[in-house]
């Protein structure tokens, strides 16, 4: 070796075996690279083919279903029909206001001194009675059921109004509107 | 320097061609990824997806009717077939006013009381159209009731527990002596047949009796049939005609 030239094997040896050490780390991130990407690619169709497997073997569980239930559509048809007649049936039902019942309770207010001679209906639990009591025992139980009505304390009646009130002889004739509980 | 077929100067942007050229093949397989991603597993990813959404949706459909399969396995003929008979008694057969008026003379027989008069109403009866059931007709009928005044409330009580079911519109008894007039607005109903509709496209609701349907069943169970001549058996609409005649069936003769 001479004095001019400098000596570069150790730049040159140092270089080498940087890039040999990076060459290595590459293959490795390559390698690994290239597994993850396998991997992925077997995982998605792995995924997809699951997917399209359960799916058909749904829809054929479906379709066997479905015959299964056409068989049967004589009991769908009438089950339906029940459903809907029975839905329509039980809102008329609850819709309906029970006149028998509000009846027998606007007799149950009097006793046998009172006779209702007539009983009209002018809205739900609003009535007017048209009656008479053939003795004064008879018109005292009227006026003692007006005063307990007032003083809030009938069970059964929750407003009344006396419209009229006549005596003939012995017999008194009234007429008064009722509203039941 | 030749690689990859060129001829690469010993620099390139001052970093030597032999360091970058081993970059060259991570890159491609970089490239050679987002190829694969881009071509094959993105619109594999939406299929996958779309098949989740598929089964997700499928495995519900399947369960509802398995549901509704087993409950139509699980029903009595028996317990359908009584059913099937309470709901259509509850209701009339056709929208037959003479029929209805028909019925209720037989129940008013029943407690000697006569059909004095009585109207139709095919239309709505003012103020009295207060039903919230809009999927039943309406069939009322004004008629004047004579008879005992002490079999009235009976009565009432009958006709408001007969089939079809019957519900008082208007009510106005008037008593001399024994016996009572009773002036009543009487409405039954029709239902029309519903539309026709795809197995598929019901439910188990649409199916089962909940509840309050139950108990009306059972409470109309206990009501009693009543019956307003044979005229439902015959191909007629509300007023038959014939050769310029009406067949009209008078209500009031047996």
């Amino acid at each position: 070796m001479n004095n001019e030239g400098i000596n570069l094997l150790p730049n040159q040896a140092k270089f080498r075996a940087l890039r040999s050490a990076l060459q290595k780390k590459i293959n490795l991130f390559m390698w690994l690279f290239g597994l993850g990407m396998t991997l992925t690619a077997l995982v998605v169709i792995g995924f997809l083919v699951f997917s399209k497997t359960s799916l058909n073997g749904l829809i054929k569980k479906q379709n066997a279903l479905n015959m299964e239930l056409k068989t049967m559509s004589d009991v769908f048809t009438t089950s339906w029909g029940v459903k809907y007649r029975a839905k329509i049936v039980g809102n008329l039902l609850a819709d309906r206001f029970e006149y028998g019942e509000s009846i027998e309770r606007v007799n149950d207010l009097f006793s046998k001194k009172i006779t209702v001679n007539s009983l009209e209906i002018r809205g739900i639990n609003d009535f007017l009675i048209d009656g008479e009591a053939r003795s004064d025992e008879g018109m005292n139980e009227i006026e003692e059921l007006i005063e307990e009505v007032k003083n809030k304390q009938n069970d059964n009646l929750d407003n009344v109004n006396l419209i009229s009130l006549n005596k003939s002889g012995s017999t008194w004739k009234f007429k008064m509107e009722v509203r039941l509980k | 320097m030749k690689k990859y077929g060129l001829n690469l100067p010993e620099k390139v942007f001052g970093m030597d061609s032999d360091l970058l050229v081993l970059f060259v093949n991570p890159l491609l397989l970089i490239l050679g990824f987002f190829l694969l991603y881009n071509v094959f597993l993105k619109p594999q990813l939406a299929v996958i997806g779309k098949n989740f959404a598929e089964i997700k949706k499928t495995e519900t459909l399947v369960k509802s009717t398995q549901a509704k399969r087993d409950y139509l396995l699980s029903i009595s003929q028996e317990e359908l077939q009584k059913n099937v008979d309470l709901v259509k008694n509850a209701v009339l057969g056709q929208k037959d006013s003479y029929y209805l008026v028909g019925l209720i003379r037989n129940i008013a027989d029943k407690y000697g009381f006569r059909v004095e008069s009585f109207s139709v109403n095919p239309g709505k009866i003012d103020g009295e159209d207060d039903t919230k059931v809009t999927e039943a007709v309406q069939l009322p009928v004004t008629l004047t009731l004579v008879g005992v005044k002490d079999k009235y409330l009976d009565l009432i009580k009958s006709m408001e527990s007969s089939l079809p079911i019957l519900t008082f519109k208007q009510f106005d008894m008037k008593g001399i002596g024994s016996i009572v007039e009773l002036k009543l607005v009487v409405t039954a109903y029709y239902i029309p047949d519903q539309k026709e509709e795809k197995i598929s496209n019901l439910s188990l609701n649409d199916l089962k009796l909940v509840g309050n349907e139950l108990e009306m069943l059972r409470t109309i169970s206990e009501f009693s049939k009543a019956d307003g001549g044979d005229r439902l058996n015959k191909q007629s609409t509300d007023t038959q005609y014939r050769q310029g005649e009406y067949l009209r069936t008078n209500p009031f003769t047996l």
